[in-house]
């Protein structure tokens, strides 16, 4: 009798014993990991950090939760580890936000208000008059994944420019300082870093193609996260009502945040593709 | 003997020891603060190499740790450790994990980092070692660490010791070779001395002189000499003055006994001086204490003082002063003899004035000796009528020369009029009678009567002497009631209607009058009261209801119980239809010897209300009188009502 007591007792407790472990577990687990951002290295890894603390401490402060932003070396490298799933949060390309959306479960959050447009710019002492002044010369762009890169060699292939040479570069500053020096004939970059570079560089630039709107950069949840969205989808639209974010917005010309149409990726898949096979190529 | 000393024992010995050890500390200081100062210097440029190189590296390391690109991170760390002096490098992440290390062991944990430059720690080599945040736009991306190796300042610093302690000795060496050869130059006449002085110490003043010179130490020398000359003169000097000295002692001894003795004189002098102190301050006391007696005397005193000085000054003048004269202090202190006179003679009637101090001074030839002169009357007009007695009394104080007194006599004059003129009202009243009866006397001795008129003039003297015993009667009445003030009354509860009944039917009414009209009794009203004296009262109102109506009318009496305007008390009322008073008349009816009637007509004495008043006033009461000329008066007698005596108790039957 005593023992069937005992058992039964040791019965009882068990659940008890589970449940505290499961609540020291998750206490113990999540508390210090902080919310990764990763942003696509449309600028220096100084600019992207100075550009996003507004958002990074905004965030700390509403989700209670330490926020970091990081950001990749290159394009190729920032979809390569975003595929790996090592951000919670990313800020992308509009291409690279389809290839995250269908290959790695991210689930799209907001776009820029802004139309994001890429150009195709010429220098001072440029002889283009049309494209096909632009067969067998240098091109440069910004990294082989990124959005106006891809748009541009789409560009060259639509007006039938052939045998040019890709230059890649980390900047949009460094296009337009090499487009100046004539060492390239074409550069590609978006119109609002465009707009953002130095005037005594961009007044001297010509711009003579420009692409349709696209979505910019697009802000991606990661699907770990998925009961998060509508906390998170509140906190960005919270975020952009701040006056730290209507400075951020009003400076980099974004207009604010919107949601993304429903079909809005779905026109992006070419640029995607290109992406993914660049990832399916060896480092 | 001469005793050989050891060489710290001597001057030289001790002074080369002490410059020695003077030495030694301040080398010892100049060496350590050498070693303190290369401390803080290289301290100092250690911290500024560390932070020279930090933000340097921190700048270089933002992007790639922001791009999380550890491979760029391990690169800066690998070439900045070849910089000479850093002797390891390493990067820890936001998390605090190592993420790239230059010069320290992968997997060994990092030094800890105090930020304290320590040349004296335990590792080997020694090392510097500083971390600092990387930061960028606020955002914490990492944690970048070195050491710098301070195995030059190591060097540096035991070389600093070791050259430092070599000179330092090299130092002591030469100085103590130097100053013990200037100590031997110096302290070798000084020897010479110091065995002489120790014989001279010894006792030993016959001695051969010690070497003299011209230097310092040979001047030492001949002061020497002189000097053991003197003492030797002084030792036979003090033997000498020690004898004096004793017998000086035996003098002061026998000054000291001297001394004792004129003191305990003293002391005995000083007990006297003593008593006789407590003795003065007692006597003082009950000086003060008279002068309070006196003073309170003054101040109470009804009468009034006012004393003057020796220069005929007022020097004072007490309350009582003031409120007989009205003349305050400040209007007479300080006044000469004749202004304070003219100004009481002011406040006088003219009748009888102040006559001035000079007045009132004892003649020089009466003889009396009292100190005080004749008394004076005097009547003030203001504040109110008085009459003052004032006196004066020469003083032999010191301060005092004369003492004014005043009291106030008006109640004794006033009581002194009034006696005399109720002796001259008697007199009058007695004699008018008395002129009859002896008119009509004489008449009867001298001449012959018919004894029809006999019988009349008999009759006359018969009522005349009837008036005058009438009167007589009254006046001892009256004195009676005011010599006795009611202590002689029986005071009991009187049935008042009972007591007025009896009186009325009591009553002689005059031929051809009626009875005086009384309402059916009521019953008992009792009140407090003597009953004869009571019944005199009312009988006396009575018989002047029906003497003051000679043409008739109706006397009426009542009785009135309850009256609002005489609470507690009830009322004998006697209302005529005569002649009535005038005001004039009403206001004197209680005056003795007073009579509204001036015709002669009517008899009476003038007495019987002025003893109804006093009757009916030592009863507690009051006496209401209302009268018009031609209508008749009305007076009532208001007595204190009491409680009736307790009902007789049946008697009972077998």
């Amino acid at each position: 009798m005593r023992t069937f007591l005992r058992a039964l007792a040791l019965l009882m407790l068990l659940p008890l014993l589970a449940l505290g472990g499961v609540a020291s577990a998750a206490q113990s687990t999540p508390a210090t990991t902080p919310l990764r951002i990763g942003v696509a290295p449309h600028s220096s890894a100084r600019v992207i950090l100075e550009m996003y603390q507004p958002l990074r401490l905004y965030l700390e402060q509403a989700l209670g939760t330490p926020v970091e932003i990081v950001t990749a070396p290159d394009f190729t490298e920032f979809a390569r580890r975003a595929v790996a799933q090592q951000y919670d949060i990313a800020i992308t390309t509009g291409h690279q936000a389809r290839l995250l959306q269908t290959d790695a479960a991210y689930r799209p959050l907001v776009t820029y208000q802004s139309d994001f447009k890429a150009v195709a710019l010429v220098g001072p002492d440029s002889s283009y008059r049309n494209p096909q002044d632009l067969n067998n010369k240098p091109v440069i762009g910004l990294s082989a994944s990124s959005l106006v890169t891809l748009w541009g060699q789409h560009w060259l292939i639509r007006n039938s420019v052939s045998n040019t040479t890709m230059r890649y570069v980390s900047a949009s500053d460094s296009v337009g300082q090499l487009l100046l020096k004539g060492e390239g004939s074409v550069g590609f970059m978006s119109l609002a870093n465009f707009q953002n570079l130095q005037p005594a560089v961009r007044d001297r630039l010509r711009v003579v193609a420009e692409s349709l709107p696209m979505a910019g950069r697009v802000y991606l949840l990661n699907q770990r996260h998925a009961k998060r969205y509508d906390e998170i989808m509140a906190q960005l639209r919270a975020f952009a009502d701040t006056p730290e974010a209507k400075q951020y917005f009003s400076r980099y010309n974004l207009g604010g945040y919107r949601a993304l149409e429903p079909r809005e990726l779905v026109a992006l898949e070419p640029y995607a593709n290109e992406v993914r096979l660049t990832l399916k190529q060896p480092k | 003997m001469m005793r050989l000393h050891l060489p710290w024992r001597t001057v030289r010995g001790r002074l080369l020891m002490a410059a020695l050890l003077v030495e030694m500390v301040m080398l010892a200081l100049l060496v350590g603060n050498s070693l303190r100062l290369l401390h803080d210097a290289m301290g100092d440029q250690a911290r500024e190499q560390a932070d020279q190189i930090a933000p340097v590296l921190s700048a270089a390391l933002v992007a790639p740790l922001a791009q999380y690109d550890y491979a760029t991170v391990q690169a800066v760390l690998d070439e900045s450790h070849a910089i000479h002096g850093i002797e390891y490098l390493a990067v820890t992440d936001a998390s605090g994990e190592v993420v790239a290390t230059s010069g320290w062991p992968t997997g060994k944990a990092l030094p800890p980092v105090t930020g304290d430059f320590n040349l004296d720690a335990d590792t080997n080599p020694p090392r510097y070692d500083m971390a600092l945040p990387i930061r960028q736009s606020g955002q914490t991306l990492g944690k970048l660490q070195f050491g710098l190796d301070l195995t030059r300042i190591l060097v540096a610093r035991k070389q600093l010791v070791t050259q430092g302690v070599l000179i330092a000795l090299s130092e002591l060496l030469l100085s103590a070779g130097l100053l013990t050869l200037l100590g031997l130059l110096i302290t070798r006449q000084l020897s010479v001395l110091t065995t002489a002085s120790l014989r001279v110490a010894q006792g030993q003043l016959t001695m051969e002189p010690v070497p003299e010179g011209q230097d310092d130490v040979g001047r030492l020398g001949a002061a020497f000499n002189v000097m053991s000359r003197a003492i030797a003169e002084r030792v036979e000097q003090l033997t000498r003055a020690n004898q004096e000295t004793a017998d000086i002692a035996a003098s002061l001894q026998d000054r000291n006994r001297e001394l004792a003795l004129s003191h305990a004189q003293l002391s005995a002098e000083n007990a006297i001086r003593l008593q006789t102190q407590q003795e003065l301050e007692e006597a003082l006391q009950r000086i003060g204490d008279r002068n309070e007696q006196l003073n309170a005397i003054f101040e109470l005193s009804p009468d009034g003082f006012v004393a003057f000085d020796r220069q005929q000054r007022v020097k004072y003048a007490n309350p009582a002063f003031h409120r007989l004269t009205g003349l305050s202090t400040s209007d007479v202190v300080g006044l000469d003899e004749a202004g304070f006179s003219e100004r009481l003679a002011q406040a006088c009637q003219p009748k009888a004035r102040f006559p001035g101090l000079a007045a009132l001074l004892e003649p020089p030839n009466s003889g009396r000796g009292t100190g005080h002169g004749p008394r004076h009357q005097i009547e003030l007009a203001a504040p109110i009528h008085r009459v003052l007695q004032v006196a004066l009394r020469e003083s032999a104080a010191e301060s005092v020369s004369q003492i004014l007194y005043l009291r106030d006599v008006t109640h004794e004059t006033e009581v002194d009029r009034m006696k005399s003129e109720f002796l001259s009202h008697a007199a009058h009243e007695l004699r008018t009678p008395m002129v009859s009866i002896y008119g009509y006397t004489e008449l009867m001795l001298h001449m012959p009567f018919k004894e029809e008129k006999r019988k009349e003039v008999l009759g006359i003297i018969y009522r005349q002497s009837e008036l005058m015993i009438a009167i007589i009667n009254e006046l001892l009445d009256l004195v009676r009631i005011e010599e006795r003030r009611g202590q002689d009354f029986e005071f009991q509860a009187v049935d008042a209607d009972a007591l007025t009944r009896q009186v009325v039917v009591d009553f002689g009414v005059p031929a051809g009058r009626q009875s005086p009209l009384m309402p059916a009794p009521a019953g008992p009203l009792w009140v407090r009261a003597d009953r004869n004296k009571l019944m005199q009262a009312v009988r006396n109102i009575v018989s002047n209801a029906y003497k003051y109506s000679p043409d008739g009318g109706d006397v009426s009496v009542s009785l009135l119980q309850a009256h609002p305007d005489q609470p507690g008390r009830l009322g004998i009322r006697v209302r005529d239809q005569g002649l009535g008073m005038t005001p004039e008349q009403v206001a004197r009816v209680f005056e003795r010897f007073y009579r509204a009637d001036t015709s002669g007509q009517i008899p009476g004495t003038g007495l019987g209300m002025s003893l109804v008043k006093e009757i009916i006033e030592l009863h507690g009461g009051t006496v209401e009188l209302h009268s018009e000329v031609g209508q008749g008066t009305e007076v009532t007698l208001w007595v204190p009502v009491t409680e009736g005596p307790p009902p007789a108790l049946p008697m009972a039957t077998a």
